[in-house]
């Protein structure tokens, strides 16, 4: 390949900025309109998929070599979803309140598929160093993307934002808040005009770029 | 070959990773389970919320499995005496099996429920979890209504919320066909019930409308058997003790039979300090009561709940006195005077003195007697024995007036007597007419400045008045106790008033000691009486009133030693100086026989 090798920051800013899961790639739609009525349940969201992702990208590139492609999908369905079974034991044994936070999430984790999409677009192709840090700044860009969603969605239709019932700020008034944005509606809302906003920037920039 | 290691690897991945499925769960199963049985027992407390930790702690770990749960939803069963079942059942939610915890009371009202697991959709049906789902099933909700589906349910999860109905459901008929049996009396059933236990095979009737309006008792029955009265049960509230609620009570029956005997007593119930009150719903306690006559009731408090039993006993000697007065078959042929005892007791209530006033006022051709009516110190007013003339037509009447000036009562002093609404109002009226302008009734006592007081008792940190606690005097306003900085009684300040010739009344303040000493004498009030008139050289050496050294004569005397006789009035000046010394004599009389003769 004349492609030169990507250095491990470029890896990591990929997932965060330029192939943002959420807003450009569009992987793990499910969580993203789901999990997103409230900042908690997205950082919950997030939390868990940092830790799968991070995970399965290294076994899964650990094992690459040895994987026949006819049968790679289901290895990593089921790599991925003894993970997730896994870590849902721990937690649930050793850190019981946080498992009752994330609990419902922790297992849809396994049908997230961006998850399964850096398995198969990443992992299988890199070594392991490269696909932890791959699957770190992915993890990141879709917690942070479902956190933005979830920031507009609970400040605009709440009018306050609550994390782990500590972090409270009241933003908006009772009689001002636009209660759509927290109905399962409002998640797409937000997302279509967070892509639209987020494109123009993209576009806009992709222009400058080829004029220069 | 292609095949076999295309096979061979996917197997080889699956048992290698089952392998690591199983040791994590190996080594986390057994912690889990533990706490999930931490978690059960602690959510126990929230849906069944009358349990004890200590009292309960037998039965809170102890799945009854006697009975037959198959298609019942429920996998635990926990009975707990006197108090409710907890039912732990599973079903089927949208995506996870959900396993909650729910009590009933003995009564088949649902007293709580928790859901411990579930795994349902984020925003839909794991809504199940949250706290308002739980909240709703606190308050409220019985058996019945749960099996009814009288709950909300989850919108958008119609599954998790189809599935809750279907095992609560389930639940509910379980519990109604196996524990339904025990349910709730009423009110009225239980005072039934336990009415019949005091007069056995009688028929109770309410007769309290019959009767008098009197605190003696809420509610009364008389208990019949083949249309002969064989007694009466009597509906009683009483305080209690618990001191951080003041207004506890306790609600109880009292059996007295035709022939002043007791047949039992019955709790009804109580507010008071679970434990204290407990002996009091004992039969050792009804048993107490059996056989007694009324005229000799012997009952015992358990120790340590004096004040209970002190309320308990109060409230049935009141009863005592109201059944004496109203079913006893002596009242024939009693005197007048025990006549108007009686009837006074049918509107003031018990009462410990009837001081008999009626030489002390005016005469009148109407009321016959005249009595302050005082129980253990606290005066409930004047009772008036009343035979007025109206029209030519003479009317019989004791009436009640409190110490407000209200008419309270009144009672026909010959049962056979009716007199119309406006005839009794004729009477009461003209009762109140001479009640007012008598200044009759006890009024409430004026409370005095420290700063007026300390003229009458110079050494004294701060007064508390007692008046309330005494014999009602009209010339005197208020007594108090002069008490030192740590609440020690030094001695008494008598507020009173005193006849002038330029104001009516003179108002004096008089301190004693506890030794039996007065001490000084302070004229609050008319200092404007005219001294000047005054005879005796010995009481003229510049002096006005009320700084005359004849004042002198009664400060600072032992008061035994103080003679009135040997104290003239002046002449000059007798109107004053005669109120006063009058006024003065009645205070220390008063103080002799109130404070001194009660052996303060």
């Amino acid at each position: 390949m004349a492609k030169h090798e990507k250095s491990l920051g470029e890896i990591f800013s990929n997932g965060i900025l330029k192939q943002n899961p959420t807003f450009v790639q569009f992987l793990g739609m499910c969580p993203t309109l789901a999990v997103t009525k409230t900042v908690e349940s997205a950082l919950g969201m997030g939390a868990g998929v940092i830790f799968v992702l991070v995970m399965s990208n290294l076994v899964i590139s650990l094992i690459r070599k040895y994987v026949p492609r006819e049968v790679r999908i289901p290895i990593y369905i089921v790599v991925i979803a003894s993970l997730v079974t896994v870590l849902e034991m721990f937690m649930n044994a050793f850190v019981p309140d946080l498992a009752a936070q994330l609990g419902t999430f922790l297992a849809l984790i396994v049908v997230n598929c961006l998850i399964l999409g850096r398995a198969e677009a990443f992992a299988s192709k890199n070594g392991p160093v490269k696909s932890m840090v791959d699957g770190l700044g992915m993890a990141l860009g879709f917690t942070g993307g479902i956190t933005l969603i979830a920031l507009f969605r609970e400040a605009l239709g709440k009018g306050s934002i609550t994390v782990w019932g500590e972090l409270s700020f009241q933003l908006i008034p009772d009689n001002f808040q636009i209660s759509i944005l927290v109905e399962s509606a409002g998640a797409f809302l937000v997302f279509a005009i967070l892509v639209a906003t987020i494109n123009k920037i993209r576009f806009n920039r992709e222009e400058r770029n080829e004029v220069a | 070959m292609k095949t076999l290691k295309l096979v061979g690897m996917l197997t080889l991945i699956v048992v290698s990773f089952s392998l690591l499925v199983w040791v994590a769960n190996d080594v986390t199963a057994p912690i889990i389970a533990e706490r999930k049985i931490i978690e059960a027992n602690a959510a126990k407390f929230d849906v069944l919320p009358s349990l004890d930790a200590t009292a309960d702690a037998d039965a809170l770990d102890k799945n009854v499995t006697t009975y037959d749960l198959s298609g019942t939803s429920i996998t635990e069963l926990y009975v707990f005496e006197g108090k409710g079942y907890i039912y732990k059942a599973e079903f089927g939610g949208f995506a996870s099996t959900i396993v909650y915890l729910v009590g009933v009371d003995t009564n088949n009202n649902v007293t709580g429920l928790k859901i411990l697991e579930q795994n349902d959709s984020p925003g839909y049906g794991a809504a199940i979890g949250e706290a308002w789902f739980s909240e709703q099933f606190s308050t409220g909700k019985t058996a019945e209504g749960l099996q009814d589906g009288e709950f909300d349910g989850i919108s958008g999860a119609s599954a998790t919320t189809g599935g809750f109905t279907g095992s609560i459901n389930k639940v509910m008929s379980f519990h109604l066909t196996t524990f339904g049996g025990v349910v709730a009396e009423t009110f009225e059933e239980k005072l039934a019930r336990l009415s019949g236990e005091l007069f056995p095979d009688a028929v109770f009737t309410d007769v309290t409308a019959d009767n008098e309006a009197s605190n003696a008792f809420e509610i009364l029955f008389e208990a019949k058997i083949a249309d002969d009265v064989v007694g009466y049960v009597y509906y009683i509230e009483a305080g209690g003790a618990n001191y951080a609620a003041p207004t506890t009570h306790n609600h109880f029956l009292i059996g007295i039979n035709k022939d002043g005997e007791f047949t039992g007593f019955s709790m009804i119930e109580t507010t008071d300090t679970s434990g204290i009150i407990d002996y009091y719903k004992t039969t050792d306690f009804s048993d107490e009561f059996v056989g007694d006559s009324i005229d000799d009731l012997s009952i015992d408090a358990d120790g340590g709940a004096t004040e209970t039993f002190n309320k308990i006993e109060t409230a049935v000697k009141n009863a005592i006195v109201y059944h004496s007065a109203n079913f006893s078959v002596i009242t024939e042929g009693e005197t007048e005077e025990q006549k108007f005892a009686r009837l006074t007791t049918n509107i003031f209530g018990v009462y410990t003195d009837l001081e008999d006033i009626t030489r002390d006022n005016p005469a009148s051709h109407d009321i016959d007697k005249i009595a302050n009516i005082t129980n253990d110190g606290t005066y409930l007013g004047v009772s008036y024995f009343v035979e007025a003339k109206i029209n030519d037509v003479v009317y019989k009447l004791v009436v009640g007036i409190n110490p407000a000036g209200e008419v309270v009562g009144t009672q026909y002093i010959y049962e056979e007597d009716v007199y119309t609404e406006a005839e009794i109002t004729a009477i009461t009226d003209l009762v109140l007419v001479y009640h007012t302008a008598n200044g009759l009734g006890r009024p409430v006592a004026p409370v005095l400045d420290d700063a007026d007081l300390l003229l009458a008792f110079a050494g004294a940190d701060h007064f508390v008045s007692i008046y309330d606690t005494l014999t009602y005097n009209s010339t005197i306003y208020n007594v108090y106790e002069a008490q030192d900085a740590t609440d020690a009684v030094l001695g008494y300040v008598y507020h009173f008033k005193a006849s002038g010739r330029s104001q009516s009344h003179i108002e004096i303040v008089y301190g004693f000691n506890i030794l039996g000493s007065s001490v000084t004498i302070g004229v609050l009030t008319g200092d404007t009486e005219s001294w000047d008139d005054a005879a005796f050289d010995f009481y003229t050496g510049g002096e006005t009133w009320p700084n005359t050294t004849w004042l002198d004569n009664w400060e600072n005397q032992v008061i035994d030693d103080i003679d009135d006789s040997q104290i003239d009035t002046v002449a000059g000046v007798t109107d004053t100086t005669g109120g006063v010394k009058a006024a003065i004599e009645e205070v220390i009389d008063f103080h002799k026989a109130e404070i001194i003769g009660g052996g303060s």
